[in-house]
């Protein structure tokens, strides 16, 4: 770990659209340390730190959840479902990224208690101020911006 | 009176202290006159009687003032004519029979000193010297004033109950009178007779009502007739006695007129009072018989034991009554004893017993055997004490058998009476004038349910007052009847009507004796049911004039002749005035041939005779109106007596509107039935506790699988409902019971085979005339083939959702990309950032690829099923290696191997989209090579164990995790999201299949084992019968 960061996971297959997320996050002033995966299982291994995930000093656990919701091998409402059943993970703040804000979509996510969600792409402002809404504080950071991929 | 057998005596004296004790000692008084009638003696007895001292009597003559001078005038007025001379109303007028050898017995007024009268009886006998001269008289007498009041009493006791008997009713007939021209009685007809009255009179009811009098009882006086016509003219009640020869019973009657021209009978029958008064005439004539010659025998006894009677003298007339022989009464002390009654023996023997140890008075009153017959004797004697011999007893004896019986059959009488009065339904209750109730009976307690306790108070001011409570109008029964003992001479008759619709007759009737109000009788019967029925008739006889009179049939009155007479509704119905029809028969009035084909004026002729012979006729029949014009009408002939005349009463009503309504009826409901019959709905009518109580063909149909069905007894609708909707079922019968059917419910049904089917009801609640609920009327609609297209509907529309969902996600994602890239090339233009515009614009630039690509592959995908070549016979083998050409760049591309199996079948569909199968099929082959190995694909052909077989395309690839064997059908899912393509590719290749009537499945051993793709296609027949979607 290098020092105080806000450690996001971000669950999106779509390579641009990721590329997109981690500009919005570089664009962030604060630490954060941004993690990535591609698909639901991927990121319920990681959220568990298991398998590949094991070791907690690589992939630390979030303190944020980017999730998409059309995600392979295994939807991003399920991951939803499961990271909100558990005891401990249900904590995790889990922001729902989708592709329109109509009211299916948010009502699904509603349904499985996501935290918030943001309309894809996502633009840095709006994540601050969700940030800000979860009462997740970015710490400030002295030197300069980064980020590290934790792309598996 | 002849020569008396006296005992022998020694002297004089002797004689003389034995007449001294016969006086001293007789009961009754004993005067001693000369021959002109001076007294000469009297004994104590006759001071006591007369209330004169003996000194005050001797020397004086009689009659002195103890006979009343028109008594003794009388006696001489009755002498004179026996004797043919003159006789003194003086002592003469007492002496004259003696004097001529005759007894002298009878009854006369006393008069005693104190001016008191008595009744008494007086014996004269001449005292003779031998031979025959007169030397005076002896006069008996004794006091019957006691027994005269006795007899009063009686008298008035007899009188009273005869009152009551007087005033029970107990037959009952209603009349109404028939009046000549002149508009006197002529006769009367029975309207009505009681039970009671049938069995008084012996005639039933069915022999008399209806009828009249001359006809029932032809010996019918005038008389009679006259004076019940009166009775119902004018409403003078009257009532008399009556002995009917013909029947050989009198009867007591009470006539009354209820209304004008009607008279109502009351009677009782009193052939056995009537006998038992004449048995009682009788028995009173006896009696006077054997009073007026009272005989007396006198006797002296010694008395030493109870047992032992020693007569020392007992006069001829002593003999006489007791029937005993005068030598044996002298000679056997027990020949008295040995008459007496054996029951009467013990009273005799303790009455002497008691008189020798007290030397005391001895009375007696029994039976006797005297010559064969039971007596009754009366003895009465006193002791004589005389020093120096034994105490005797002087006496009389009589026979009093007369009165006995007459009080024995008055007693008989009293309690036939009272028997009477308990037995008699009506309740009687007889007051004194000074207001004590004196008698009742059970019926009058039980009629006006009146506790014991207050008729025990014998207080008629509360008696009535608990009566009153009970009446409807009380005040006006207060002032008509001051109260009961009511002193006037007049009967009363009144009707009481009750606040609980009882309806008592009340007759009242002062008692008289002497000619004097006593108290009066009241007697009260429950007529309700008659009342009732009075009115019943009165009603009927007026519903019977409005019937005749405003009816709407034609009411005709025949005979043989034809008609009589017809109410005005004939001449509207018949079509012609009332002239026209009288005296023309049934036939004039009808068609030659009734419908029967009859001749109508044979079958008329039929019915009519019928009717006469008293069967009523009900029939229709045709007739003809006056115009000619025919109705139909239902004719119903009866038997009348009219005016003593037998006719045919005729009403006739015209059917025609009715017959119209029939028809129009049978008209609704043929088509009523064929549509029942006809619907394509089952339609059931349940009872309301869901018994189902019919049953359509078509309900039949679905309940039991054949529009002919027998359906079993006693079936219920939830019979027919699938178990897990039963609840629902109750649901929905409960609301219906409520009126509230709710519109076009399913349930899932059960038939008796158990086939299952959805139906939709919709019932109706059925209520009668009255606004009462009796039944459901439910409407059964199968729709099992509309649930199932609802439900495909239903799915189709969730996978539709789900398509346009997926669907819009994935074309926003390259349209996110190109809208995210290019305001990141904005953002860093305005910043002078050019490092990254190439990668930038790049990625803009493939994500317009992929939309487009994206859009072609859902154009390929919406084109299945929708545009459609003419299907065909199409060679796989030939398709297989037009793919292989098609893909030859690909294939080289990655040294790819794919084998044909040899002799693939033909299969039957449209050639384009079955190529586009294989294509899709072997891209994916070839898109997901299994690591470090060159792909090898096969395309063949596998039959199946039984089934069609199956075509398929084998890899060696990466294979699929059997997780994932069906979500990779589904449209946009990708396994890996790296991977080529458009995710669309198996949903397409699995939608033609699905077009084609067949099924597509993988086959996959997991990751790094390869996968086979099989497909079916079925052929011709799958293919017609596929969905057009």
């Amino acid at each position: 770990m290098q020092g105080r960061r806000l450690n996001i996971l971000l669950v999106e297959d779509n390579p641009d659209h990721a590329e997109l997320a981690r500009r919005s996050l570089e664009s962030l002033s604060g630490h954060t340390c941004l993690h990535h995966v591609e698909d639901g299982e991927a990121a319920l291994d990681y959220m568990f730190g298991r398998g590949v995930y094991a070791d907690r000093a690589r992939f630390p656990a979030p303190d944020l959840v980017l999730l998409d919701l059309r995600l392979p091998r295994m939807d991003g409402l399920e991951v939803l479902r499961h990271v909100k059943s558990h005891p401990v993970l249900q904590h995790t703040a889990v922001v729902v990224l989708t592709t329109s804000d109509t009211e299916f979509d948010l009502a699904r996510a509603c349904a499985h208690h996501a935290d918030h969600f943001v309309t894809k792409p996502v633009d840095a402002k709006r994540l601050s101020e969700i940030i800000d809404d979860l009462g997740l504080r970015v710490p400030s950071f002295t030197s300069g911006p980064s980020a590290e991929d934790a792309r598996s | 009176m002849k020569t008396t057998l006296l005992p022998p005596f020694a002297s004089l004296r002797q004689l003389a202290n034995f007449q001294g004790a016969i006086l001293s000692g007789a009961a009754c008084a004993i005067v001693s006159t000369d021959r002109a009638g001076v007294i000469t003696s009297v004994n104590p007895a006759a001071e006591k009687l007369f209330g004169w001292r003996a000194d005050e009597l001797v020397g004086r003559p009689v009659p002195l003032g103890i006979f009343l001078p028109e008594e003794l005038a009388t006696r001489a007025a009755a002498l004179a004519a026996q004797f043919g001379r003159p006789v003194a109303a003086g002592f003469a007028a007492l002496a004259a029979e003696t004097l001529h050898g005759l007894n002298s017995e009878g009854e006369w007024t006393f008069v005693r000193k104190d001016g008191g009268r008595f009744h008494g009886l007086l014996a004269i006998t001449a005292l003779r010297e031998e031979p025959g001269e007169i030397l005076g008289f002896i006069g008996l007498a004794s006091d019957i004033s006691v027994r005269k009041q006795a007899e009063v009493r009686l008298r008035e006791r007899e009188a009273r109950y005869r009152s009551l008997f007087t005033n029970m009713v107990t037959g009952f007939a209603l009349h109404e009178v028939i009046c000549d021209e002149q508009g006197q009685p002529a006769d009367y007809r029975y309207l009505e007779v009681n039970p009671a009255f049938e069995r008084l009179t012996g005639l039933s009811a069915a022999e008399l009502v209806g009828r009249t009098v001359r006809e029932a009882l032809p010996a019918v006086e005038k008389y009679w007739i006259e004076s019940f016509g009166q009775v119902a003219l004018t409403g003078q009640p009257i009532s008399y006695e009556h002995y009917f020869a013909d029947l050989g019973q009198y009867y007591e009657t009470w006539v009354f007129s209820p209304k004008p021209g009607q008279f109502a009978v009351v009677f009782s029958d009193v052939t056995a009072r009537k006998h038992a008064e004449e048995s009682l005439h009788e028995s009173r004539r006896l009696y006077e018989e054997l009073v007026a010659s009272v005989p007396l025998g006198v006797f002296r006894c010694t008395l030493r034991d109870p047992e032992n009677f020693a007569f020392e003298y007992a006069s001829e007339r002593f003999c006489k009554i007791t029937g005993l022989a005068h030598a044996a009464v002298l000679a056997n002390p027990a020949a008295f004893r040995e008459i007496i009654h054996p029951e009467d023996r013990a009273g005799f023997v303790r009455a002497a017993a008691a008189a020798i140890q007290a030397q005391t008075a001895f009375g007696w009153e029994g039976r006797a055997s005297v010559r064969g017959q039971t007596r009754w004797l009366h003895l009465d004697s006193r002791p004589t004490l005389l020093a120096g011999r034994p105490p005797f007893w002087t006496g009389v004896v009589f026979d009093v058998t007369g009165r006995r019986d007459v009080e024995e059959a008055l007693h008989q009488q009293h309690s036939l009476l009272e028997g009477t009065l308990q037995a008699t339904a009506d309740g009687i209750l007889a007051v004194s004038s000074d207001g004590r109730i004196t008698s009742y009976n059970r019926q009058f307690l039980e009629l006006w349910r009146v506790p014991k306790e207050i008729l025990d108070r014998n207080d008629t001011a509360s008696l009535a007052g608990y009566i009153l409570q009970q009446l409807n109008h009380p005040e006006a029964m207060q002032t008509r009847i001051r109260h009961f003992s009511d002193t006037t001479k007049a009967d009363t008759f009144d009707t009481l009507e009750f606040t609980d619709g009882r309806v008592y007759e009340r007759f009242s009737r002062p008692q008289l004796v002497a000619g004097r109000v006593v108290g009066r009788v009241w007697s009260f019967r429950d007529v309700t049911a008659r009342h009732w029925a009075v009115a019943s008739l009165r009603e009927s006889e007026h519903k019977f004039k409005t019937l005749f009179e405003t009816g709407n049939d034609a009411i005709l009155i025949m005979t043989e002749q034809g008609y009589l007479d017809c109410n005005q509704m004939t001449e509207i119905i018949f079509g012609c005035p009332r002239e026209e029809i009288i005296g023309e028969t049934p036939a004039h009035f009808s068609p030659e041939r009734q419908t029967d084909g009859r001749l109508s004026a044979e079958k008329a002729v039929e019915k009519y005779h019928a009717a006469l012979a008293g069967t009523p006729q009900f029939f229709e029949w045709i007739y003809q109106r006056g115009d000619g014009s025919l109705f139909n009408a239902e004719v119903s002939l009866n038997r009348l007596e009219l005016r003593g005349q037998t006719v045919i009463q005729s009403i006739v009503r015209d059917i025609t509107a009715r017959k119209q309504a029939e028809a129009a009826q049978r008209d609704a409901e043929q088509l009523y039935r064929t549509l029942v019959n006809t619907s394509p709905d089952g339609i059931s009518l349940l009872d309301m506790t869901g018994r189902l109580l019919y049953s359509s063909p078509k309900a039949l149909e679905l309940f039991y699988g054949s529009p002919t069905a027998e359906p079993p007894p006693e079936r219920h609708a939830a019979d027919f409902v699938a178990p897990q909707d039963q609840a629902h079922a109750a649901e929905l019968i409960h609301n219906g019971l409520g009126g509230k059917f709710p519109p076009n419910e399913r349930l899932l049904m059960r038939r008796g085979d158990g086939h299952d089917f959805v139906a939709e009801l919709n019932g109706t609640l059925l209520r009668d005339s009255l606004d009462i609920p009796w039944g459901i009327l439910v409407i059964i609609r199968d729709v099992t083939e509309r649930q199932r297209q609802e439900d495909e509907l239903k799915s189709k529309n969730t996978e539709l959702e789900q398509f346009t969902y997926t669907v819009s996600h994935d074309l926003r994602g390259p349209l996110i990309t190109i809208k995210g890239f290019a305001s990141a090339l904005l953002a860093d233009a305005a910043a002078g950032r050019t490092d990254r515009r190439p990668e930038d614009l790049q990625r803009i630039v493939a994500a317009a690829d992929k939309m487009a690509s994206l859009l072609n592959d859902l154009l390929k995908l919406s084109r299945v099923g929708r545009i459609v070549n003419p299907p065909a016979t199409v060679s796989m083998a030939r398709l297989a290696e037009d793919v292989l050409e098609l893909l030859a760049g690909s294939i080289a591309g990655c040294h790819a191997r794919v084998a044909i199996q040899p002799g693939l079948p033909p299969a039957y569909g449209d050639a384009q989209r079955l190529r586009e199968v294989l294509q899709n099929l072997v891209e994916n082959a070839l898109k997901f090579p299994a690591p470090g190995r060159e792909p090898a694909i096969e395309i063949g052909f596998q039959t199946g164990g039984g089934g069609p077989g199956a075509y398929f395309v084998r890899d060696h690839g990466r294979g699929i995790e059997p997780r994932f064997h069906e979500t990779i059908f589904g449209l946009f899912n990708k396994l890996d999201s790296r991977s080529e393509g458009t995710g669309i590719g198996l949903a397409l290749v699995r939608r033609i299949v699905e077009f084609h009537g067949g099924a597509i499945w993988v086959e996959s051993a997991g990751p790094g084992q390869g996968a086979i793709f099989y497909f079916t296609l079925p052929g011709r027949k799958a293919l017609s019968a596929a969905p057009a979607n």
